[in-house]
């Protein structure tokens, strides 16, 4: 077949302009028969243009080529399972249905949208360096200052994870693929649209409003506020997908013996967090769908005049948001809990109270949307049962961090490269936590509530926290996913470089913070230039480590020291089959017959093959 | 897996997998964990209708408008029908009684269809647009985002209606039907919600 | 044993680098009896957390140097999975800090907000200035804040366009302005001086010239005055607004201010010195329909090197004859 016809980019080049034509065509017929002037309306058309795109991109790339013949009733054919799998390079830029070629697809995807995120970053970082207006315009560093936000939260954070749990998850439970493997790619091809969308918003003059897009200044802002609007749309059902998929796995999809206590922690961190995506993502596409109808249609959902409630949007838009910030963080507590159990050769100390603590945050995630609005003029009553909670959900995060603790203690810890980043962590990721129980005093936030503080809270959180367990889980499972080891020197300074300017970069912000500078802004009083400039100075040393990673990324694909199945001696189960693991994981079902951090144990096992393992064993690869 | 045999590919191994304490399939617990996001997503309407209500002391109706309550119930009564007649099909499979299973689909898309139309019409007839005021805004978009899934559960049910008709449905092989009727009932007991809400709470309690 | 030390010296540690942080002086200026408040928890939180940051950060030193791998080392370590005791205290201590952390906090917000107020000023935020009420003056939309030093104030913040965020940092209170509603704010200043006035929310490409001392930006200042001294100012406004009310020059100058245009340009009768705008003073003998277009339509003809950030809205919230008055006066400049 032509290779235009077949599913593929190719087909998508063609399919995507013609479906968003047909439906700005029938928008316009529509419009014309209500007889509504004018007939050309511009936030309607780009808005049902990229809708049409995004699904003639789908059609082309094959995402409904087995799911409408069968809505037409065509007869059901068994899977031939030739969209399944990896053979060539080719087949990553096609619908796969394989779990682990989503995993990668969504690593690679959603790091190149971090690298670009992370240089707007550098970009304003650089216009920050000196006060006053220097290469860039304000309206352009809002523009970028709300990119950076945006992808790095939707188009990074929340989907590398959603990437590693695709590519581990379903290993670690015994499977041979997630429950729905096309939902699982349709969920994929969604993201890079999503980041496509985004960043296509600089075409018609950027999103100025920040992520959070408040209206009604966002109601009233140029157009990229509508392309803003549909990206987080596309973002958001992409990670439902997702979330839905993992929980079915989870649930139905353990392997033989698999109890809900024998599944690594991993898993629980994802169980928790897909629930969280559940239940919460929503809220945030309702959000942004008042905001859109704002804009679009012009309903008044955001004019005070007309009874509008610009309150209840960031009451709406923080019950997903907060939560949000769990599902940017747990799974990375996951990561952390598997690196640190293997590399200190010693079982996970308190295995029960860091699951349930996951689940604690979950639950709690929903009850402290409110402490974001303490300052914003709110009900006053709302504040003080919001600081309760607030300060509550520290102490499931202050369990999961004492317990890794004990898990060091006593340990013969490995100082790898994951497991420099896992301790790494620890050491920052407490700074954004004891901040962070700092502003769930209300008195306190209304000093510096959208200061330079609350930006090195959520960056000692968020990158500090969430990206450094990003890089640990990235150099723990890379040998699995290429069967070579990423260089360990260049690991080591990569490390180092990320740990040391983290902290140069946003420690300093909170001085500044305190002192009186507000979050996004252009242009700062000169009294604060020094600070700047080192923070500026400190942010480009930071991207330059970043470069480092990219580097050992891609050369160790090729040229890594080869790795065996299992370099780590870990016991769960995707260390069990070879790497990169066969097509559909395990020939033979592996059966369960105990916990997954028998380290130090003699003779503890977390599964075995009843018939002749298909890899080396554990013991094998530990000699 | 049959499949193994029949193609060159190399499929899953075969597995029995861990009991799970829902014991439901994995479509019909996909569907029903994606029904939950659902009453999220309405439930973002409703926070937003209930935070005006509540901290704005906002009007319901507003001053000088009103919204139908009486005729719509009837609608309501009709939808709320629907979801019997669509469970009559999955009886009537059960039963192995093909003709009388589609005839009850037909039935249950046409209640589906009048239920909308009916929609329209107070559209038309109501006085206020979206545009008009923040009532007018999320009335419309709370039944609108109804309207839409109810327009979708439509689509679906035509979709297992065509496939009745061929015969792929039998007592063992089901589930298709199953998930669209979860659905169906779902889009039925978020309009009562909704209708009390929206129509009967301003007008009769308040 | 060898954790108890190093968890006792670790918290130690972490404590007096708290009482370090909070000797060197990391807040600004206190200026409010809300400023103590809130410092005084300040300073509790970072002292007791920063024992907890100690806490952490010696353990995970000291595992990591006395228990990592060294090389032809065969220690095996011990299979501990747990210890119920502990864990049951490392969930108790938390809860009693966070929850003491809350009692102090809420007894600060009470004080904060107690008592009767004694004075009541309205702020108005707009892009990209700041207009204030004093209703008990009968003076409105002035450019400057000035508040009697020791009284018990009630600010109320609106907007007339998007959310702006009102904060002194000096008096550690900041708070939305919220449109549609009305937001409050209780401050009782403790002493004279000028302090910084900041917006936190941003608001529009002027954003920064609303808040921080930016180039070019009039720097946004309360003013903190004895009471003897605030009635004087308050008899001289209240002089100054009874006689541009009667002179025909005083409307336009007073439209102008209101309509926050001060806030960008400057402008001669007026007295405004914004330099975020062109300057309007060359404007005097030029065409009265070019400067009405750019009040209207403000895209449609930008002055070299300035950007497109003024609020496009002007048409519609000054009254077509405010506008004539602004546009004659000053096409004629001045009257």
């Amino acid at each position: 077949m032509n290779v235009f016809l077949r599913p593929n980019l190719a087909r998508c080049l063609w399919v995507a302009p013609l479906t968003a034509l047909i439906v700005m065509c029938l928008t316009l017929a529509l419009r014309h028969l209500f007889g509504m002037t004018p007939i050309f309306d511009s936030e309607q058309m780009i808005t049902v243009g990229y809708l049409g795109g995004v699904i003639g991109f789908l059609i082309g790339i094959g995402a409904f080529d087995t799911w409408f013949p069968w809505m037409l009733g065509a007869a059901e054919r068994p899977d031939d399972h030739s969209a399944h799998g990896a053979r060539s390079w080719r087949d990553y830029f096609r619908f796969n249905t394989d779990h682990m070629v989503i995993g990668v697809q969504y690593i690679a995807t959603t790091l190149i949208l971090f690298l670009v995120a992370g240089m707007f970053a550098e970009i304003f970082r650089a216009e920050l360096a000196h006060p006053g207006q220097d290469f860039i315009t304000t309206s352009a560093y809002n523009g970028l200052m709300s990119q950076h936000g945006i992808i790095m939260l939707l188009g990074f954070l929340i989907p590398i994870f959603a990437g590693i749990g695709n590519f581990v998850i379903p290993l670690m439970l015994g499977a041979p693929d997630m429950a729905f493997p096309r939902l699982n790619a349709l969920s994929f091809w969604l993201l890079p649209l999503a980041g496509l969308i985004f960043l296509s918003a600089f075409l018609v003059g950027s999103f100025e409003s920040g992520w959070t897009a408040y209206p009604p200044f966002s109601t009233r802002g140029p157009m990229g506020e509508t392309i803003f609007e549909l990206g987080v749309q596309i973002g958001g059902a992409s990670s439902i997908a997702t979330a839905v998929n993992f929980l079915v796995t989870i649930i139905t999809m353990r392997a033989p013996g698999m109890t809900l206590f024998r599944m690594p922690l991993l898993v629980w961190a994802n169980l928790a967090t897909s629930a969280l995506v559940v239940a919460a993502t929503p809220f945030i596409a309702g959000s942004q769908f008042m905001n859109m109808f704002d804009r679009v249609i012009g309903t008044p959902f955001f004019e005070p005049d007309l009874g509008g409630n610009t309150l209840a949007y960031q009451h709406v838009f923080w019950f997903y948001s907060h939560p949000a910030v769990y599902i940017m963080v747990l799974p990375g507590f996951g990561i952390i809990s598997e690196v640190i159990s293997v590399m200190a050769r010693k079982p996970i100390f308190g295995y029960r109270a860091i699951a349930f603590s996951s689940a604690g945050i979950a639950i709690l995630g929903f009850s402290v949307w409110a402490h974001h609005m303490f300052a914003s003029g709110m009900e006053p009553w709302l504040r003080v049962p919001m600081m309760i909670t607030t300060m509550l959900i520290a102490i499931p995060t202050g369990i999961k961090i004492f317990s890794w603790l004990g898990t060091l203690w006593q340990g013969v810890l490995q100082m790898t490269t994951a497991m420099l980043f896992a301790t790494g962590f620890i050491f920052t990721f407490v700074i954004g936590g004891v901040t962070g129980i700092w502003l769930a005093s209300v008195p306190f936030t209304y000093h510096v509530h959208d200061t330079y503080f609350v930006v090195a809270h959520f960056h000692y959180v968020l990158f500090g926290g969430s990206v450094m367990t990003v890089f640990a889980g990235l150099y723990f499972w890379y040998p699995k996913v290429f069967g070579r080891h990423m260089s360990e020197s260049l690991g080591r300074l990569h490390f180092w470089s990320t740990f040391i300017f983290t902290n140069l970069t946003f420690f300093p912000m909170h001085w500044l913070g305190l002192e009186g500078m507000p979050r996004r802004v252009a242009d700062y009083d000169p009294s604060y230039a020094n600070w700047n400039l080192f923070i500026s100075i400190s942010a480009f040393c930071l991207g330059a480590g970043m470069l480092l990673f990219v580097y050992n990324l891609l050369h160790s694909a090729r040229h890594g020291k080869p790795s065996g199945s299992n370099p780590f001696g870990a016991m769960t189960l995707e260390w069990l089959v070879s790497s990169p693991p066969p097509i559909f994981n395990f020939d033979v079902p592996p059966r369960i017959v105990g916990g997954p951090y028998g380290y130090g144990i003699e003779g503890a096992r977390h599964a075995m093959f009843p018939e002749p393992a298909p890899a080396e064993t554990r013991e094998q690869a530990h000699a | 897996m049959s499949a193994h045999a029949e193609h060159d590919h190399h499929g899953p191994a075969e597995y029995t997998y861990q009991p799970h304490p829902f014991g439901l399939g994995a479509v019909p617990l996909g569907l029903v964990i994606f029904l939950a996001s659902e009453i999220a997503l309405f439930g973002s309407f409703f926070l937003y209708y209930a935070h005006s209500r509540t901290i704005l002391e906002y009007e319901w109706p507003q001053p000088g408008f009103h919204i139908p309550a009486d005729a719509t119930s009837i609608n309501t009564a009709i939808l709320v029908a629907s979801s019997f007649t669509c469970e009559m099909v999955l009886l009537a499979i059960a039963k192995a009684r093909r003709s009388a299973a589609i005839a009850w689909m037909v039935l249950t898309i046409l209640l589906g269809s009048v239920f909308l139309g009916l929609q329209a019409i107070e559209y038309q007839t109501i006085g206020f647009l979206p545009t008009t005021n923040a009532m007018g805004a999320t009335f419309f978009s709370l039944t609108g985002l109804h309207g839409a899934h109810v327009f979708l559960g439509l689509l679906l049910l035509t979709f297992c209606l065509i496939r009745l008709v061929r015969g792929h449905f039998s007592k063992e092989r089901m589930t298709g039907l199953v998930v669209i009727g979860i659905y169906w009932h779902f889009v039925d007991v978020v309009w009562v919600i909704l209708f009390t809400v929206v129509y009967l709470l301003p007008t009769h309690v308040i | 044993m060898k954790l108890v030390i190093i968890g006792v010296v670790g918290t130690i540690v972490g404590c007096l680098l708290g009482v370090a942080i909070v000797a060197a002086g990391t807040m600004p200026e206190q200026a409010s009896v809300q400023a103590e408040n809130t410092d005084w928890v300040y300073d509790i939180m970072v002292i007791i957390t920063g024992g907890i940051f100690g806490l952490v950060t010696a353990v995970l030193v000291a595992a990591i140097v006395i228990y990592r791998h060294r090389r032809g080392e065969t220690r095996v370590a011990p299979p501990v999975h747990g210890h119920t005791v502990l864990e049951i205290w490392w969930t108790i201590i938390p809860a009693i800090i966070v929850i003491f952390f809350t009692a102090i906090s809420w007894k600060a917000l009470n004080d904060n907000e107690g008592g009767k107020a004694d004075l009541a000023i309205t702020v108005w935020g707009q892009q990209f200035d700041w207009k204030y009420d004093y209703p008990s003056l009968g003076l409105e939309q002035q450019s400057e804040l000035v508040v009697p030093v020791g009284a018990k104030i009630d600010f109320t913040i609106r907007t007339k366009d998007v959310i702006h965020g009102f904060w002194v940092p000096a008096w550690r209170m900041q708070i939305n302005a919220t449109p549609g509603r009305e937001t409050a704010l209780r401050v009782t200043p403790t002493k004279t001086g000028s302090f910084k006035l900041v917006c936190t929310f941003i608001c529009g490409s002027g954003h920064p010239v609303m808040g921080t001392d930016v180039k070019g930006s009039i720097p946004r200042r309360v003013r903190v005055v004895t009471q003897a001294e605030w009635d004087a100012w308050a008899a001289e406004a209240q002089a100054a607004a009874a006689e541009q009310a009667s002179s025909p020059e005083g409307a336009a100058v007073s439209i102008f201010t209101k309509a926050g245009c001060g806030g960008c340009h400057a402008w001669t009768p007026a007295a405004s010195t914004g330099g975020v705008g062109p300057g309007l003073d060359g404007l005097a003998g030029g065409d009265a329909e070019a400067i009405r277009q750019s009040i209207t339509d403000p895209s449609a003809t930008l002055v070299s090197g300035f950007g497109d950030i003024m609020p496009k809205d002007f048409g519609a919230s000054l009254s077509p004859g405010d506008l004539d008055i602004l546009v004659q006066s000053l096409a004629g400049g001045g009257a």
